[in-house]
């Protein structure tokens, strides 16, 4: 997987704001999140199905003796195709966390808040209700998601 | 009472918190003697003391807290500021009331003592003071010298501005002249009307106690050093709720530990786990116990709410309360309150007829209402009873019929308990008129819901004009629950205990043959009775995956039984239940998760969920049972007979209908007291029966587990000690008598490719205790004859033999015709007999009996294996009195009796 470059750094001017966030990938998009949203990040954890549950729920997990509910992020998004996720991204600091499956975990980038940008109407092969902004990298289109709407829907 | 001092224990720890705080704002507001909010802090704090101890009539209490609060209020108004003299004072005053809150802790009653009366004396005199100053608006800074001598103050009071004077001179005059007496005069007075307001139990003690206290008395501007040790804290509930998880955790912990353990097979390792085990129990209980509240929290809402309700209804009512200490989980407690709110509306609305009605039907004008908590069995039973007009059953079906929701001739069907069951259906108000209490569209059908996603049910009992009983019955705790792990489609899901009835295992041929397909549902005949089966993998949309032949869980939603079809059972374990994520909110059919032994997670599933979401409605049953009831005939005497061991060459059976329960115990269990072997069992003990002591049979080999087959008769009880149950299966009971004829086998038959003793558990129990049964002949003095006609040898004996154990004389006859015959020869005083029988059976021979001028009076019950309405219409037009099912003992001696009495009262 290809790193996002790390020429982004050197950009940076000193007294610049920016903002941290953790990536994944997922489906050939390489996304998004605030740090300050994201609880922890896990390998692969047992994920036991609920039957009769909404089409984009993966399951539920055991972290750690608290029971959460695993989304299947890919499903729920709209993503066209993609393959199996197996990765924790669990979000929600406070209330009830829940953990999005995605197939790999990318670097922590801090990003200028000049270069975040809003989203296009359309992005090929996504639903881009829960995209909230994009930031155009060297080699990617860096998808952040919404992580309020993807806990509150 | 018990409540009562509930709320005098919440006043201490309260005051006692506030007391330690207020040494330490006084100590902040010396060096800031000019800040309010601190000021206006420990008025409050005074001021709470004050009511409260007036709540509970603490006069003394009461006193001191008043006078301080008097000072308090001139230095908040800023009437006078604060100086060392009046923090001395006041802190002084927290050291009684200190004092008087430890003596109120140990003993529940203020202490008696002089100090306490001299130093209220002196905080009057002080208050006063303090009050004169406020009053003359002197500045306080230069007066310090209050206590000083009348000289003093009056040389201090030159400097006042002549406006003032007069005032100040009055004042003066007032203190001059008192000056002197004062100290008699007031204090004589004070001590007085202080004796008289704390009232007379210090009368009673005050002689003995000057004497007790007198070299404290010495000290008197001293203070008594008491230091208030913490007995209470006050915990966010938050924190104890993480403890109760943690605890959770910790139970599923031992639980891993403990099958490594077993697996491992390490004596060491063992009997460390064991320990692990005990001591975790115990910290679990303990923690539970933390968010144990009283329901009287609940309870005690309610006198205003049924004070309310009775003005507004123009009823009189009278609530008692009882058990209001009883503990529950606070979770539990929240739950119930609107639900008990309900039932009590109701019990006012619907129950308690209006002054007038009462006393025409000759019951007191005002009605009494009883709310009642108390313990049963590991649940909180809750009650509400009125002595109102009962609940009219005719009612409840007419109006059922009314609204549809059941057909006139189903109603007629209707058992009268059946009939009450229509209270809780959706859409059902008994209401002629709706009211503005009860009638507002919440049926009885949510308080019913509520309670039983508390997994509690709920129980109506009611006597027409005299009154209505709703009894429920909660857990005790929500947060653990036994569960029964049952396996579907290679997913593990857990059962709540309480709704599980019986397991049935439904991999032999003859268990499947109970199948019944009626369109596109399933039904399963279970001892006669029909149940509707519900396949696991079918609701979840899962793909069956049984390993060695399904198996059935019967449950029970409250409302009717049912069965639902699993791929396997493994085990019934304790489980934490964790709540499921919003995401599952409107699944109904999961009641939450928990995480098992292995660190996975399984769903909990809800009974009633599941049964509403399958749409299971009593009334199929009833159609089906009446379609398969022609096919049952056919299979009337297969029984379910219960496979034991007790050494293991040989092998036992019993019907399974006989057995209350069967359990498990571990070796340590069992005690040998006073003579008696007994093991201990759900906190009782119960006597053990060693089969090979009674019947030449090899003995039971000593074993660390072994399984009880617990039988029981009203309050006694009594359990065969046996080492291994080999299963139960249903078959047609062909027994060869020749073989043994030793009492308590009744014979042997082959089950299972192994000849097997049928035991006569009536026999063996009455070998054991002859008083274990209780005699119940309906009269004293007269031996009642009994012509027993039954062609299966097995029930032959067995009925004869509880029937001679309840003291009747009984004649056994092995058909029809040589029944007929008996009855030509002997005199009897009643005929019991099987349907069932070859050459003559029970219904010709009970119209044969009838049409006999000499016989047309002789009672005859008939026994059966299965009951259907169709068979007991046949029976009475046969001429049949009773109609009672076979292994069903209890209740064939109680209409046994009923009938002999109904029938030899009515010719004497």
């Amino acid at each position: 997987m290809t790193v996002p470059a790390k020429t982004e750094d050197k950009v940076l001017a000193l007294n610049e704001e920016t903002k941290l966030f953790i990536t994944f990938w997922l489906g050939g998009f390489l996304f998004a999140i605030p740090v300050e949203e994201v609880v922890e990040i896990n390998r692969s954890l047992d994920i036991t199905p609920v039957p009769l549950s909404t089409k984009f729920v993966a399951g539920i997990i055991n972290l750690r003796g608290q029971i959460i509910t695993a989304i299947d992020l890919a499903t729920h998004i709209g993503l066209e195709k993609h393959s199996q996720a197996h990765h924790n991204v669990i979000i929600g600091r406070d209330g009830e966390p829940i953990s999005l499956l995605v197939e790999q975990i990318g670097d922590v980038l801090e990003i200028p808040v000049s270069e975040i940008e809003e989203p296009p109407d359309v992005i090929e092969g996504l639903d881009t209700k829960f995209v909230k902004n994009v930031c155009q990298l060297p080699e990617n289109l860096l998808v952040i998601l919404d992580a309020k709407l993807l806990l509150n829907n | 009472m018990g409540f009562d001092e509930e709320i005098l224990k919440d006043f201490i720890t309260e005051a006692k918190e506030n007391l330690e705080r207020l040494d330490e704002e006084f100590v902040e507001l010396e060096q800031r003697p000019d800040d309010k909010e601190l000021l206006s802090s420990i008025f409050r704090t005074i001021h709470t003391i004050k009511g409260t101890a007036g709540f509970f009539g603490f006069k003394t209490l009461e006193a001191i807290a008043h006078f301080a609060e008097d000072i308090l209020s001139k230095l908040r108004d800023g009437l006078v500021s604060v100086d060392e003299e009046i923090t001395d004072m006041l802190l002084k005053a927290v050291d009684y009331i200190k004092a008087i809150i430890a003596a109120l802790e140990e003993t529940g009653q203020e202490p008696v003592d002089e100090i306490y009366l001299d130093f209220l004396v002196d905080l009057r005199n002080f208050a006063d003071k303090v009050a004169q100053r406020a009053k003359g608006g002197e500045k306080a800074g230069q007066d310090s010298a209050s206590s000083k001598t009348a000289e003093e103050r009056s040389a201090a009071s030159k400097d006042v501005s002549p406006e003032e004077k007069d005032a100040s001179a009055q004042a003066q005059a007032e203190e001059k002249s008192s000056a002197e007496e004062k100290k008699e005069d007031v204090s004589s007075a004070e001590k007085e009307a202080v004796q008289k307001a704390s009232g007379e139990d210090k009368a009673k003690t005050s002689a003995p106690t000057p004497k007790a206290s007198s070299p404290k008395k010495e000290d008197k501007g001293g203070v008594p050093h008491v230091t208030l040790t913490e007995t209470h804290v006050r915990v966010d509930v938050k924190l104890l709720d993480q403890l109760m998880n943690l605890a959770g955790e910790l139970v599923l912990s031992r639980n891993r530990l403990v099958q490594i353990a077993s697996r491992i097979n390490d004596p060491e390792l063992f009997n460390a786990s064991q320990n692990l085990s005990l001591v975790t129990t115990e910290l679990q209980e303990k923690i539970m116990k933390t968010r144990m509240q009283p329901i009287g929290n609940v309870f005690n809402k309610f006198p205003r709410i049924v004070r309310d309700l009775a003005r507004s209804t123009g009823k009189k009512v009278n609530l008692r309360i009882e058990g209001a200490d009883t503990e529950l989980d606070r979770s539990i407690i929240e739950a119930i309150k609107d639900p008990l709110t309900h039932l009590i509306r109701n019990a006012i609305d619907h129950g308690l007829e209006d002054p007038d009605t009462r006393v025409q039907v000759g019951k007191p004008p005002v009605g009494t209402l009883v709310l009642r908590a108390y313990h049963e069995g590991g649940q909180v039973v809750i009650e509400i009873e009125d002595d109102g007009r009962g609940i009219d059953v005719n009612k409840i079906k007419a109006k059922a019929i009314e609204k549809g929701l059941i057909t006139p001739s189903e109603a007629e069907k209707l058992s009268d308990r059946e009939a009450l069951a229509l209270i809780f259906r959706p859409g059902f108000s008994t209401a002629e008129k709706v009211t503005n209490i009860s009638g507002r569209g919440v049926g009885m059908d949510v308080v019913k819901t509520n309670v039983e996603k508390l997994g509690g049910n709920i129980d109506i009992q009611t006597v027409l004009g005299s009154g209505t009983t709703v009894r429920l019955k909660i857990p005790l705790t929500l947060a653990i629950i036994p569960a029964l792990i049952v396996t579907c489609g290679e997913q593990r899901f857990a059962i709540p205990q309480v709704n599980l009835r019986e397991l049935v295992g439904l991999s032999s041929e003859e268990a499947r043959k109970n199948i019944h397909v009626v369109g596109e549902s399933e039904f399963y005949r279970l001892r006669g009775e029909i149940i509707p089966l519900v396949r696991l993998s079918k609701i979840l949309g899962l793909e069956s995956k049984p390993v060695d032949g399904e198996s059935l869980v019967v449950l029970n939603t409250g409302a009717m039984d049912f069965g639902l079809v699993v791929d396997s059972i493994w085990d019934s374990e304790e489980i934490v239940v964790k709540p499921l994520g919003k995401h599952f909110k409107n699944i109904s059919i999961y009641a939450g998760a928990t995480i098992m032994g292995d660190g996975k997670v399984a769903l909990i599933l809800d009974t009633v969920g599941i049964s509403r979401k399958v749409g299971l409605k009593v009334e199929d049953v009833d159609r089906v049972r009446d379609e398969a009831g022609v096919a049952a005939a056919a299979e009337e005497e297969q029984q379910f007979i219960l496979l034991f061991n007790v050494s293991p060459q040989e092998q036992f059976a019993i019907p399974l209908a006989l057995v209350a329960r069967l359990d498990k115990i571990s070796a340590d269990k069992l005690e040998f007291v006073g003579g008696k072997e007994i093991v201990q069992y759900r906190g009782r003990s119960i006597p053990i029966i060693r089969l090979e002591n009674y019947l030449p049979i090899q003995p039971l080999p000593e074993q660390d587990e072994y399984h009880l087959l617990v039988f029981t008769e009203g309050e006694n009880e009594v359990a065969f000690l046996v080492s291994r149950i080999v299963d139960s299966i249903q078959t047609r009971i062909d027994l060869d008598e020749r073989l043994y004829q030793v009492e308590g086998i009744l014979g042997s038959s082959i089950l299972k490719e192994k000849t097997t003793l049928f035991l006569d558990v009536y026999k063996l129990i009455e070998m054991y205790d002859p008083y274990f049964f209780v005699k119940r002949i309906p009269e004293e003095g007269r031996t009642y004859k009994l012509l027993l006609a039954e062609d299966s040898p097995f029930f032959r004996q067995m009925i004869a033999n509880y029937l001679a154990s309840a003291g009747y004389e009984v004649e056994t006859a092995t058909d029809g015709e040589e029944a007929w015959e008996k009855l030509q020869k002997d005199q009897f005083d009643v005929l019991i007999t099987d349907i069932e029988m070859p050459r003559l059976n029970g219904l010709e021979l009970a119209k044969r009996v009838r049409a006999d001028s000499r016989l047309a009076n002789l009672p005859i019950m008939a026994l059966t294996s299965l009951s259907s309405e169709e068979d007991k219409r046949k029976g009475i037009e046969a001429g049949i009195d009773e109609y009672q099912v076979k292994l069903e003992r209890n209740k064939v001696l109680d209409a046994l009796a009923d009938l002999l009495s109904r029938k030899y009262a009515q010719a004497a």
